[in-house]
């Protein structure tokens, strides 16, 4: 039935978009937050100089 | 305190209430008898459809508190909403049309909604284009801020305009789809639910996105605060 | 605001730049456009309006990009600002002008756009005026606040047509509406809804415009 495979497009379309949106904002704030640790680890060192 | 609450309870509950909308959508649903199985996408994309327009009010009421109030706060949510709205209505148009293609027998009709709401997605794109591509700092804030008041106003306009483009000429008259022709109560619990469950996985992923927001805002912070300590060489 | 409207007028009359792009670009626009269809075809005269309103936004677009860009090249927007005048009506000057700038375009055009499309020079005309007044306005309403926007881009010139293209669809909807109706010889009272939903967004967007261009030229 071709109409299965229109739904089966729907549902995977929406399924991909999200997945890869999700993605992409983890790893969006994995590396901010690197960078925070690392300001941080500075901050401190300048404090202690 | 409230941060931690979100983290943990938001994806928890989008995920319990996805989980229930998929299983009503694949197998506690009858079957429409006019449209056949195609009909299931309705489930999801209307509720999409939904969340899409609710995001960019946010945008437009984000927006008008940061030109009012001027507070980080606003500026954070609005692009964050904007982001995930343009996600929602980027499937909105996608699965619109793969419904379309079996029902009506094309991939596009110009009538109104699909119409309305490609334009939406012009606006949203130029909305976030203006946000990265200003200047420095605040101005793209408030270029885009001015974008996402004056887009939300305008968008009731448009969508007279092609509602009246559309149905003035009988002869290309195309009658709008039923959709929300659910007789059986089946069929209303489980639009219910995919509601729920998109309202909240619109909650869960603003959320992250603004998140997301609030830590490069940090980062900046800490950057310039690294600077200010920079010993004078 | 009427001695500013009066200044850009005044700049506006030694160089006739604005004026000379608008008409260039509109007119090169109806001759592309004419190139599109078979000069035997039927599709001409319904695709007519269409191709009059085509030309009207594109040279618009590209005309009111051209004016922000001078005054930002020669800091003029500056000079305006520490005017002790409230920059809603420093707005309320500049749109009204761009819009002045387009119709004055539109004398040459529409008849220009009368002898490519081979339509009757009949009083109809006037209704086209009039929705093309109606439409410009509004376009110069939405088009001003965003040109001054866009001028601050890094993407200037192409930022503006994103922006404004989306905004003005009821304008060209419209505008092409009324212009078919007018043109096909029906009466104005016919298309009274669409002049009524384009005066609704002039006026709208007027204030809105108003309120809120403070933001636009902001430091």
């Amino acid at each position: 039935m071709t109409n299965l495979n229109f739904l089966f497009a729907a549902y995977t379309a929406i399924w991909v978009l999200l997945f890869v949106y999700v993605f992409l904002l983890s790893r969006r704030n994995r590396t901010v937050q690197k960078e925070i640790d690392e300001l941080r680890q500075l901050l401190r060192r300048q404090n202690a100089s | 305190m409230l941060r931690k609450l979100a983290d943990t309870v938001l994806p928890f509950l989008t995920f319990v209430a996805m989980t229930a909308a998929i299983f009503m959508v694949f197998v506690q649903v009858p079957t429409d008898k006019v449209q056949g199985i195609v009909q299931r996408i309705f489930y999801f994309h209307v509720p999409l459809a939904m969340m899409t327009f609710a995001a960019f009010g946010l945008v437009a009421i984000a927006s008008g508190f940061f030109l009012w109030r001027g507070s980080r706060f606003w500026d954070r949510l609005a692009p964050s909403s904007a982001e995930v709205g343009m996600l929602f209505c980027t499937l909105v148009l996608i699965t619109g049309p793969i419904w379309a293609r079996p029902i009506w027998g094309t991939w596009w009709t110009w009538d109104a909604r699909l119409t309305t709401t490609l334009i939406l997605w012009l606006i949203y794109a130029a909305y976030l284009m203006l946000r990265t591509m200003s200047g420095t700092g605040d101005q793209g804030a408030r270029y885009a801020a001015v974008l996402g008041i004056v887009g939300a106003i305008d968008i009731p306009i448009i969508n007279r305009s092609v509602y009246w483009w559309r149905t003035i000429h009988p002869a290309v008259l195309i009658t709008r789809e039923g959709g929300s022709g659910l007789n059986d109560p089946s069929m209303r619990l489980t639009f219910e639910i995919c509601m729920l469950a998109f309202l909240l996985l619109f909650g869960w992923l603003l959320w992250v996105c603004n998140e997301s927001g609030r830590l490069r805002d940090a980062a900046e912070d800490l950057r310039q605060q690294v600077i200010e300590h920079e010993p004078q060489r | 605001m009427w001695a500013l409207l009066r200044k850009d007028l005044q700049i506006e009359f030694r160089t006739k730049e604005t004026l000379a792009s608008l008409l260039m670009l509109g007119l090169l626009t109806l001759v592309i456009l004419s190139f599109a269809f078979d000069p035997t075809s039927e599709l001409r005269d319904e695709a007519a309006p269409g191709a009059l309103w085509v030309a009207v936004i594109f040279a618009g677009v590209l005309g009111l990009n051209r004016s922000f860009l001078a005054e930002r090249e020669n800091d003029c927007l500056q000079g305006l600002l520490l005017c002790p005048v409230d920059r809603g009506t420093v707005y309320l000057s500049k749109s009204p002008g761009n819009c002045l700038f387009m119709m004055v375009a539109q004398l040459i055009i529409v008849p220009i756009f009368v002898f490519f499309f081979n339509l009757p020079a009949t009083a109809a005309l006037g209704g086209v005026f009039l929705a093309l007044l109606l439409g410009v306005l509004g376009f110069a309403a939405v088009g001003t606040l965003f040109a001054a926007i866009s001028v601050r881009t890094r993407a200037r010139e192409v930022m503006l047509p994103l922006l404004l293209l989306p905004l003005v669809v009821p304008i060209f909807i419209g505008g092409v509406k009324v212009t078919a109706r007018v043109l096909a010889g029906k009466p104005l009272a016919e298309v009274a809804q669409w002049l009524n939903l384009m005066g609704g967004f002039d006026f709208i967007f007027l204030v809105v415009g108003w309120l809120v261009f403070e933001y636009a030229v902001e430091e």
